[in-house]
C-alpha cells in the first residue's frame, strides 16, 4: 500500500483564517494587502459622528431592532470595544463588511469613504481591545467534561466502570465543544452526583473485607450430551430454546472444577441453579446453527433488518446463556469461549436425501437382486426389527410385517452397524399394493423423517416383490437407528441399505457444491463478539463488550477466547420488585459469529463452539491492584496517622494532578481525625477523605493559575509546569497526566521536551479518546448516531454498518495522526479506512474481517478523505433522503472555517410555492430556493456547495442515476469556480483553498485544546501555527506541535 | 440503550414512599406558620418543541387537523387534535395569541429557550433570564422537601439556542434536567436507600462535611485565579451552598414520616426511543407521585427537544407510525403533510390527557391534585418556525382560582408573561411583573 505523497505547497498566498476573512496582522500581510492600511485616517473616525449614520444608513434595517436577519442586530452594540463585551461581535461586523459581503451587492451601497470610515473605526477598537487585553481570553476554568471525568475516574482507580454516564449532558459551546469551559456549568445536581459517585466509585476500587463469593458457570455444547442432567429450558414468545439433552451446566468451584453435591440435598441445590441456566437462540434461524457431537456450529451471523421487534432480537445466529436471578450484580467478569473453526453442517446434516432420480437396486448390484445373497451391502430383514407399532407378520414365511390398521401409523426398528463414513442408499422390498390403496412409507434415519408416497407401475400381474429406492444418507461409521412405518405403511420384507460411491448421480452435485463453498470458506475465519443483555418480552437490550477476537484456531483444535466486561456498564436486568415472573430477571451472556454476511445464502465461516462459561466477580488477583495502589505497601503501615498521610498524601497528588503543599495535607488529615470516629474500620475513614478530595474543585477543575513569575510557588495551586502536563494529557488524551508527564513537570524538563512528549502520547493508546471526543465534536458524528435512518429504503443499513461508519471516520483521522500525514489527507486520500462491513455495504471487494484497515482505492466513487464518508452523508441527510443543504453547512462550517449565519426566522427551508415544485430535482429546487429573495443572501453562498454531495444518498451510497437520468452534481460555487461532484470540490478546495481548510482544521483543534471558541485575539497566534504547518509539509502532528508551542497553550 | 444508575444500590428495590404529613420547622429558613395550614399551591410546565400543526383558516379540507379549537368563548369545539382533552374541558382552557415580544422575530426553535424566562436572546450576547418555574420555587420551596424538579426526556441543559431544559436560575443560567426515570424515583422518593432514618442522617452529615472542605478548598483557589475563573468558580461555589442548602433541607425534613404510597405500578425500565407512549407516561406518573407526596410544588418537564434533536424526533414514526422525524413534519409540504402533523399533535395531546387525567383522579387531603395545581401544556412557537401565536393549554387550579372552559384568543399587547405574572400571583409570589409583562393577564384568574 503506498501512502500519499506530500503535496506540494499550492499556495503561498497568504490568506485570512476564516474565508470571510479574518484581520491580518502586518507582520504578515503581503504588500497587496498592506494598501488597505495606508488608506486609514490619521485620526480614528468618531462613532457617533462618522459611523453610526452611516451604519444606520445601510445596516440597521437587517439588522436593527425590527429585524435581526442571520441573527445579528447592530444597533444595540456597544462602542466601546475595550470595556464593552461587543468586541467579537464587532469583529464579526467587520469580516462581513471587508470581505465584500455586507451590504448585500443587491442593496444600495456606502460610498468607499463612508465604508472606510466604519472599517478604520472597528479596526482601530479591535485595536485597543487586544492591546488592552480586554478581548484577550484568560483562559476560563475548566470543569472537567463528562468523558473527561469518566477517564480520570478510570486512571485514578484503575477500574473501567463508565462513572460519569449517569451525570448531565455537558452543553456545547458555539464551535460544537463541550470541553468549553465558558460552557461548562456546575450545578447542585452535577455537585450531589459527584460525591455519591466518588463514594462507590471508591467503593469499587477498594477491596476492604473478604474476598467476594465467586460465580462461576460453564455451558458446554454436544448432541446428547445433557441427557438426563440438570438444566434449564426457557419458552416464551419466539423463544428458540436449545434442548437440554445438548447441552450441559457445571457449576465450578474457585479453581474451576465442577462442583459436585456430597449429598443429595447438596446436589438437588446445586441442581436448582443449573435449572436456571438455559441456551437461548432467539432471532437466529434454524438453519444458521446446528449442535453436533463437538459442539454448537454457528454460520456467520446475518444482521437483522432494522425494524422492531426483530431488530431487539439480535443477529442471526445468535447463542446466549440465560441465567435467571442466578448473577452477580457487579463487577469485572469474565466470559470464555472456547472455540475453533467450524466447517458446514449443511452436506453432511442432509444425512437422509431424496433421490430424485433413483437408480435401481439393480443397477447397483446387479442382476437378478436377492436379497439373501447380497454381499456389500447391509440387508435388515424384517423379523429383525424391535419396538413394533401396528405390525403383524405376514407373508408366506412371516419374512413379512404388515399394518395391523393400515390407516393407523405403523413402526419398526432397527439398531444399524455402519462400519465405515460414507453414502448409502436405502431400498426398502415390499410387497406390491396398487396405487389407489396409497401405499406410503415412513423413513426415519439419525432423527430425521422422510415420507414418501410410492407409485407403483400399472401391471397386470401383481408382482410378490417390489424393490423401491426410497433415499440416499450419509452415514457415519457407528451405530443408528433406522425406522420404517407411517400412516398407510406399504409393509416389508427387508431393508437394504448398499454403499454408492460419491459419484451417484444423486450425491455427487451435493458434495461438489458443499465442498467448493467449504473451500472458499477456508479462506475467512470466523469471529467472536460477545454481549451482555436483559431479555425482554419480545427480544433483548443489549451491548457487546470487549472486542472482536478472530478465531483461526484449526477444527479439532479449540483455543480459548476471553472476553472481559464491567457488569454495571452493561444492560443486566434492574433490579426487580420479588415478584418473580417466569420470563423475567435473565441475564444474557452470548455471542454471534462476527464475520458479518449481508445475505441469509451465505453460511459464511462457520465457527464451532464447545463451551461458554462466565466467571464473576472476576479478580485476576487479590486484593485487586486498584486496592493496592491505594492502600500499597509501606513501612509505616503500622502507624495509623503516619500512613494515613502517606496514602492520603498519594492519593490527592494524583487526583488533583500536583504536589500537596503541608497546609493543605494538614486541612485533610484534620478532616480524617475530625470523621474518623463516624467509621468502624481504619480504611472506611481513610475512604471518607479520598472520597472528599474526589468532590474538591481542585480534582474537578483545570485550574490555571495567575501567572506570578515572583511568587513563591504557590502551595495549594497548581505550578505552571505541572498546570501544562496537564492541559496537554487533557488534550492530547481527554485524560489526566501520566506519571512521566508529572515528572518532566516536577523536575522542569517539560517545556524543552514538549514536541517529544507529543509524539509520544499520540502514539499512546490514549490518544484514541482524544480522536474519539475531538472528532465525535468536529465532524458531528452525533447527528450520524441519531439519524433514524429508513431501513425500508435502505434495507442494508444496519446497526452494524452504521457503527462501523463512525468507526471509519475515527480510523481515518487516527491514521493521518499516527502516521503524521498531510493534512489534506483529510480532504482527500487514496486510502480509505474499511473493514469488510462497511467494505461490502459501499461496494468494495476484498476487504475480509472486522478490523479496520487502510485500503487502497482509485478514487472511484468519489472516496477518500472527510467529504464521501458514511457518518457525515448519512448524519447530513433526512434519513430518506440527501440533504444538500444540511451538507453545505457542515462543509462552509467544519472544513471551510466559515460557518453561514443560522436560518431567518418565518421561512420555511425549502418553500414550494411554484407550481410542479415536487418534481424538480433537488438541484432546481435550490436553484429556485436561491431565487427567492429571502432566501438569497445567505442560500448563494451555501447550497453550492451541497449540490456537489447529488450523487450519495442518505445512507452514504454512490449512485450515478436517478430515475434513469445521470445525477448533476455540477455547481458553480460563490466565487465562481466550477466543480463537478465531490471530486471537484476537493481538487478545488486542495487547489484553491488549502489555507482555509488548513486554518479551519487548526481552529478547531485550538479551540478543542484550549478549552475555549477561537475569539480575534487569537489572530496572530493561529497564523503563526498555520506558516509553521506550511512549512512543516502540512503534516498532522505539526499541527497539534504548532498549537502546544503556541503561547496560548504553553504560556496562558 | 439504557442509562443505568449504576451506582445506585441494585439490589434496593423501593416499594413504599411516604408522604409529608405536616411541614417541619426549618431553622434558618422563614415562613409564617399559616401558610403552613394553608392547602398547597403548585404549578407545573409541560413543552413539546416545533410548534403545531396550522393549516390556513380556509383550508377546510384540513381543519379537523387545526391545533386550536373552532370557535371562541365558551363556544369553542376542539378539533381532532385535542380531542382527547374534552373529558377534561371544564379543568382547562386554551390559550391563544400569546407569545413573547422579543422572542418573535427569533428562529422558532430558539424562542424554545425562552418559553419560561421571556429573556432576551437575539444579540450577540446570550442573555437569558430566570424562568417563571423558579421564581416559584424560590417562594413555595419553603414548604417541602425539593425546591422544584426539573425534568426533560434527553437531560442536561442541551446548549444555547437548543435547550433540553426548560428551567433556568435566578443569574439566567440553565439548570439541568433529569430523564432516567429510576434515578429520578431512587434520587428525590427513596434517598434512604432502603436504609434507617439514622443512616441517611449520618449520610447526610457526612455529606455537610466534605462540603465544609471542599469550600475552603474553593476559596484558596479562588485567591489565585484570574478575575473571569473567579467568577467560573463562583458558579460551583453557588451550587455548593445550593447542596448545603438541601442537606440542611433533609436533615429537617428527616423526622417527618413518609406515608406509605403505592409505587409498585411505576415502570422504571422504560426506554424513550423504543417505547415512547410508556416513557411519557412514567414521566408523567413520576410526577404525579411527586404532587401527592408534596415532595415539591413546582415542576418543569420538556417532553422533547427543538429542532430534530434528541429522541423526541423519532416519536412520530415510534408512536404514530408516521415515517418522517417531528422536525421534518414541521417543515414538511408535500400532500398529506397537515394530517401528519396533525395526528403527532393529537397523539402528543392523548399523552398530555393522560397526566390530567391522572392529576384529577390522584387526591391528597385537600381533594383532587388537579385542583390545586396550574399545568401549562404548550410550545414557544406555532407553525413553521413563528415564535408567536404559542400553542397553550392551561389545566387545573380551579381551586386556585383559575376560571376554565374556554377559548381566549389574546392581542399582540398581552404578553406571554403576562400569564406569568398571574400565575405567580395565584401560587403566592407576591409581584407585579415578570420579564417584560405589562400587567397581570384578565379573564383567566378570578
Amino acid at each position: 500500500m503506498t501512502l500519499p505523497p506530500t503535496r506540494p505547497l499550492l499556495s503561498a498566498r497568504l490568506r485570512s483564517l476564516r474565508s470571510a476573512g479574518l484581520l491580518l496582522l502586518p507582520l504578515l500581510l503581503g504588500p497587496a494587502l498592506a494598501a488597505d492600511d495606508e488608506t486609514a485616517p490619521a485620526a480614528a473616525p468618531d462613532f457617533e459622528l462618522d459611523v453610526r449614520p452611516v451604519l444606520q444608513d445601510f445596516c440597521f434595517r437587517c439588522h436593527g431592532e425590527k429585524r435581526q436577519k442571520g441573527n445579528v442586530r447592530l444597533d444595540v452594540l456597544d462602542p466601546d470595544l475595550v470595556e464593552g463585551p461587543d468586541a467579537e461581535a464587532w469583529h464579526m461586523a467587520l469580516n462581513m463588511i471587508q470581505s465584500g459581503d455586507m451590504p448585500p451587492p443587491r442593496m444600495s451601497q456606502p460610498t468607499d469613504e463612508e465604508r472606510r470610515k466604519v472599517v478604520a473605526w472597528i479596526r482601530s477598537g479591535l485595536d485597543a481591545a487586544a492591546r488592552a487585553g480586554a478581548g484577550e481570553r484568560e483562559t476560563v476554568l475548566r470543569r472537567l467534561t463528562k468523558a473527561q471525568y469518566t477517564n480520570t475516574l478510570q486512571d485514578l482507580l484503575g477500574v473501567p466502570a463508565d462513572f460519569g454516564n449517569v451525570l448531565p449532558d455537558d452543553g456545547k459551546s458555539e464551535m460544537g465543544f463541550t470541553n468549553n469551559g465558558e460552557v461548562l456549568l456546575s450545578s447542585q445536581l452535577h455537585l450531589e452526583y459527584y460525591q455519591s459517585i466518588a463514594r462507590e466509585a471508591l467503593d469499587k476500587a477498594l477491596a476492604i473485607g473478604e474476598r467476594p463469593e465467586v460465580t462461576r458457570y460453564r455451558v458446554t455444547f454436544g448432541k446428547g450430551r445433557g441427557k438426563d442432567l440438570a438444566a434449564g429450558h426457557t419458552g416464551g414468545y419466539q423463544s428458540v430454546p436449545l434442548n437440554t439433552n445438548d447441552f450441559t451446566v457445571d457449576i465450578l468451584d474457585a479453581s474451576g472444577a465442577p462442583k459436585v453435591g456430597a449429598t443429595p440435598q447438596e446436589q438437588e441445590a446445586l441442581d436448582e441453579i443449573k435449572r436456571r441456566i438455559s441456551i437461548g437462540l432467539r432471532g437466529s434461524s434454524q438453519s444458521r446453527f446446528r449442535v453436533v457431537d463437538e459442539g454448537m456450529l454457528l454460520y456467520s451471523a446475518l444482521p437483522h433488518k432494522e425494524k422492531v421487534p426483530k431488530a431487539w432480537q439480535g443477529p442471526s445466529p445468535n447463542v446466549k446463556l440465560e441465567m435467571q436471578r442466578c448473577f452477580p450484580e457487579e463487577g469485572d467478569f469474565v466470559m470464555r469461549v472456547r472455540a475453533s473453526r467450524g466447517y458446514l453442517f449443511e452436506h453432511r446434516k442432509r444425512m437422509l436425501i431424496e433421490l430424485e432420480q433413483p437408480i435401481p437396486l439393480s443397477a447397483l448390484v446387479g442382476e437378478p437382486v436377492d436379497v439373501a445373497t447380497l454381499t456389500g451391502a447391509i440387508v435388515l430383514r424384517a423379523p429383525d426389527s424391535d419396538d413394533h407399532k401396528n405390525l403383524l407378520p405376514g407373508g408366506a414365511g412371516d419374512e413379512l410385517l404388515l399394518p395391523e390398521i393400515v390407516t393407523d401409523p405403523s413402526s419398526a426398528r432397527f439398531k444399524v452397524k455402519v462400519p465405515a463414513d460414507g453414502y448409502y442408499q436405502v431400498d426398502l422390498v415390499h410387497p406390491f399394493m396398487p396405487a389407489d390403496a396409497m401405499p406410503s412409507v415412513r423413513l426415519s434415519l439419525a432423527s430425521q423423517n422422510l415420507d414418501r408416497r410410492l407409485e407403483p407401475d400399472e401391471v397386470e400381474s401383481a408382482p410378490e416383490r417390489v424393490v423401491t429406492a426410497l433415499a440416499a444418507a450419509y452415514l457415519p461409521a457407528g451405530t443408528h437407528d433406522l425406522r420404517v412405518g407411517g400412516p398407510f405403511f406399504v409393509g416389508f420384507s427387508h431393508v437394504v441399505l448398499t454403499p454408492i460411491t460419491e459419484e451417484h448421480r444423486a450425491v455427487a452435485p451435493l458434495i461438489a457444491r458443499t465442498d467448493e463453498l467449504a473451500e472458499s470458506l477456508q479462506a475467512k475465519t470466523p469471529g467472536l463478539r460477545a454481549f451482555v443483555g436483559t431479555r425482554l418480552d419480545d427480544g433483548m437490550d443489549y451491548k457487546t463488550f470487549d472486542v472482536h477476537r478472530e478465531v483461526d484456531a484449526p477444527l479439532g483444535e479449540p483455543a480459548t477466547y476471553s472476553f472481559v466486561g464491567r457488569l454495571e456498564n452493561l444492560p443486566i436486568p434492574e433490579p426487580e420488585s420479588g415478584d418473580t415472573e417466569v420470563l423475567s430477571g435473565f441475564m444474557l451472556l452470548g455471542v454471534w459469529n462476527d464475520h458479518l454476511v449481508k445475505d441469509a445464502s451465505d453460511p459464511g465461516p462457520p465457527l464451532l463452539i464447545e463451551s461458554i462459561e462466565f466467571e464473576a466477580p472476576y479478580f485476576p488477583e487479590w486484593p485487586p491492584a486498584s486496592h493496592t495502589a491505594i492502600f500499597f505497601d509501606s513501612p509505616s503501615r503500622a502507624i495509623p496517622e503516619v500512613y494515613a498521610r502517606e496514602v492520603i498524601e498519594r492519593f490527592l497528588g494524583r487526583a488533583f494532578r500536583r504536589d500537596l503543599s503541608a497546609a493543605e495535607l494538614d486541612r485533610y488529615m484534620a478532616f480524617w481525625q475530625a470523621i474518623r470516629p463516624d467509621h468502624d474500620t481504619y480504611e472506611h475513614s481513610v475512604r471518607e477523605v479520598l472520597v472528599a478530595g474526589l468532590c474538591s474543585p481542585h480534582f474537578l477543575f483545570l485550574a490555571e493559575p495567575v501567572a506570578e513569575p515572583e511568587a513563591e510557588p504557590a502551595g495549594d495551586t497548581i505550578r505552571p509546569d505541572e498546570a501544562l502536563a496537564t492541559r496537554l494529557a487533557y488534550f492530547l488524551w481527554n485524560s489526566p497526566p501520566d506519571r512521566e508527564l508529572r515528572d518532566l513537570a516536577r523536575e522542569g524538563r517539560l517545556t524543552e521536551e514538549l514536541e517529544a512528549q507529543v509524539d509520544r502520547m499520540l502514539d499512546d493508546p490514549r490518544a484514541w479518546r482524544f480522536v474519539r471526543s475531538f472528532v465525535y465534536e468536529w465532524l458531528r458524528i452525533d447527528r450520524h448516531e441519531t439519524m433514524d435512518v429508513n431501513v425500508d429504503t435502505y434495507p442494508a443499513f444496519t446497526r452494524f454498518v452504521k457503527r462501523d461508519m463512525s468507526e471509519e471516520t475515527y480510523h481515518f483521522v487516527h491514521q493521518v495522526l499516527a502516521r503524521d500525514l498531510s493534512v489534506f489527507n483529510l480532504v482527500d486520500s487514496d486510502f480509505v479506512m474499511l473493514n469488510q462491513n462497511l467494505a461490502e455495504f459501499y461496494g468494495v471487494e476484498g476487504v475480509e474481517g472486522a478490523e479496520f484497515r487502510p485500503v487502497e482505492l482509485a478514487r472511484e466513487r468519489g472516496r477518500g478523505g472527510l467529504l464521501s464518508q458514511g457518518a457525515f452523508l448519512s448524519g447530513h441527510s433526512d434519513g430518506s433522503q440527501a440533504h444538500a443543504i444540511k451538507r453545505a453547512v457542515w462543509v462552509k462550517e467544519k472544513i471551510l472555517g466559515d460557518p453561514p449565519p443560522p436560518p431567518p426566522p418565518n421561512v420555511p427551508e425549502l418553500n414550494p410555492e411554484a407550481p410542479g415544485f415536487e418534481n424538480l430535482t433537488l438541484k432546481e429546487q435550490l436553484e429556485l430556493h436561491r431565487d427567492s429573495p429571502s432566501c438569497m443572501d445567505c442560500h448563494r453562498g451555501i447550497d453550492p456547495y451541497g449540490v456537489v454531495f447529488e450523487r450519495y444518498d442518505a445512507a452514504g451510497l454512490w449512485h450515478e442515476e436517478r430515475d434513469g437520468e445521470p445525477i448533476d452534481a455540477l455547481s458553480t460555487l460563490p466565487d465562481g469556480a466550477e466543480v463537478d461532484g465531490v471530486s471537484g470540490l476537493k481538487a478545488y478546495i486542495l487547489e484553491q483553498q488549502p489555507d482555509a481548510f488548513t486554518g479551519a482544521l487548526i481552529e478547531h483543534l485550538y479551540a478543542f485544546a484550549l478549552g475555549r471558541d477561537v475569539h480575534f485575539a487569537d489572530e496572530e497566534e493561529l497564523s503563526r501555527i498555520l506558516l509553521r504547518v506550511k512549512s512543516d509539509d502540512y503534516r498532522m502532528r505539526s499541527v497539534i506541535k504548532g498549537i502546544v508551542s503556541s503561547s496560548s497553550f504553553s504560556q496562558p | 440503550m439504557s442509562a443505568k444508575s449504576w451506582h445506585l444500590d441494585r439490589r434496593t428495590f423501593l416499594r413504599g414512599v411516604g408522604v409529608a404529613c405536616a411541614v417541619p420547622y426549618l431553622e434558618g429558613m422563614s415562613f409564617a406558620s399559616q401558610d403552613a395550614a394553608e392547602p398547597p399551591r403548585r404549578m407545573c410546565f409541560v413543552y413539546f418543541p416545533n410548534g403545531c400543526s396550522l393549516p390556513n383558516e380556509k383550508d377546510e379540507e384540513n381543519a379537523r387537523w387545526r391545533w386550536f379549537p373552532s370557535g371562541e368563548g365558551e363556544d369553542f369545539r376542539f378539533t381532532d387534535v385535542l380531542s382527547a382533552l374534552e373529558p377534561f374541558r371544564s379543568d382547562l382552557s386554551v390559550l391563544g395569541g400569546l407569545s413573547h415580544p422579543k422572542s418573535r422575530h427569533l428562529l422558532g426553535h430558539i424562542a424554545g429557550d425562552t418559553w419560561l424566562t421571556g429573556g432576551d436572546v437575539r444579540g450577540g450576547e446570550y442573555r437569558n433570564t430566570v424562568s417563571v418555574d423558579q421564581v416559584a420555587a424560590r417562594r413555595l420551596k419553603r414548604f417541602t422537601r425539593y425546591p422544584s424538579l426539573v425534568l426533560s426526556t434527553d437531560g442536561g441543559v442541551g446548549y444555547k439556542s437548543r435547550v433540553s431544559t426548560l428551567s433556568f436560575d435566578l443569574n439566567g443560567k440553565p439548570v439541568p434536567s433529569e430523564c432516567n426515570p429510576r434515578a429520578i424515583f431512587e434520587r428525590y422518593f427513596a434517598p434512604e436507600k432502603g436504609g434507617t432514618t439514622e443512616e441517611r442522617r449520618r449520610s447526610l452529615r457526612q455529606g455537610r462535611k466534605i462540603v465544609d472542605l471542599v469550600l475552603e478548598d474553593a476559596k484558596s483557589l479562588r485567591g489565585r485565579l484570574g478575575e473571569l475563573d473567579r467568577h467560573k468558580l463562583e458558579d460551583y461555589l453557588d451550587s455548593l451552598n445550593a447542596v448545603e442548602e438541601q442537606i440542611k433541607r433533609s436533615e429537617a425534613w428527616l423526622d417527618v414520616p413518609r406515608k406509605e404510597v403505592d409505587s409498585e405500578a411505576l415502570a422504571l425500565s422504560v426506554l424513550a426511543k423504543a417505547d415512547p407512549k410508556a416513557y411519557l407516561r412514567t414521566m408523567f406518573d413520576l410526577m404525579v407521585l411527586g404532587f401527592q407526596t408534596d415532595m415539591t410544588r413546582v415542576m418543569t418537564y420538556m417532553m422533547a427537544r427543538e429542532d430534530g434533536m434528541g429522541f423526541g424526533d423519532g416519536w412520530p414514526k415510534s408512536g404514530v407510525g408516521i415515517p418522517r422525524g417531528h422536525h421534518t413534519i414541521s417543515h414538511d409540504t408535500h400532500e398529506g403533510h397537515w394530517a401528519e402533523w396533525g395526528r403527532y399533535d393529537q397523539w402528543l395531546a392523548q399523552q398530555f390527557a393522560y397526566f390530567v387525567g391522572r392529576m384529577k383522579e390522584t387526591r391528597d387531603e385537600h381533594g383532587p391534585l388537579l385542583d390545586r395545581t396550574m399545568v401549562l401544556y404548550g410550545s414557544a412557537c406555532s407553525t413553521m418556525h413563528n415564535a408567536s401565536n404559542y400553542p397553550l393549554v392551561l389545566a387545573g387550579g380551579s381551586q386556585l382560582g383559575v376560571k376554565h372552559s374556554h377559548y381566549t384568543r389574546f392581542p399582540d399587547e398581552v404578553h406571554c408573561s403576562n400569564l406569568f405574572v398571574s400565575m405567580l400571583q395565584t401560587v403566592g409570589v407576591e409581584t407585579e411583573s415578570f420579564a417584560d409583562s405589562t400587567g397581570a393577564i384578565s379573564g383567566v384568574f378570578a
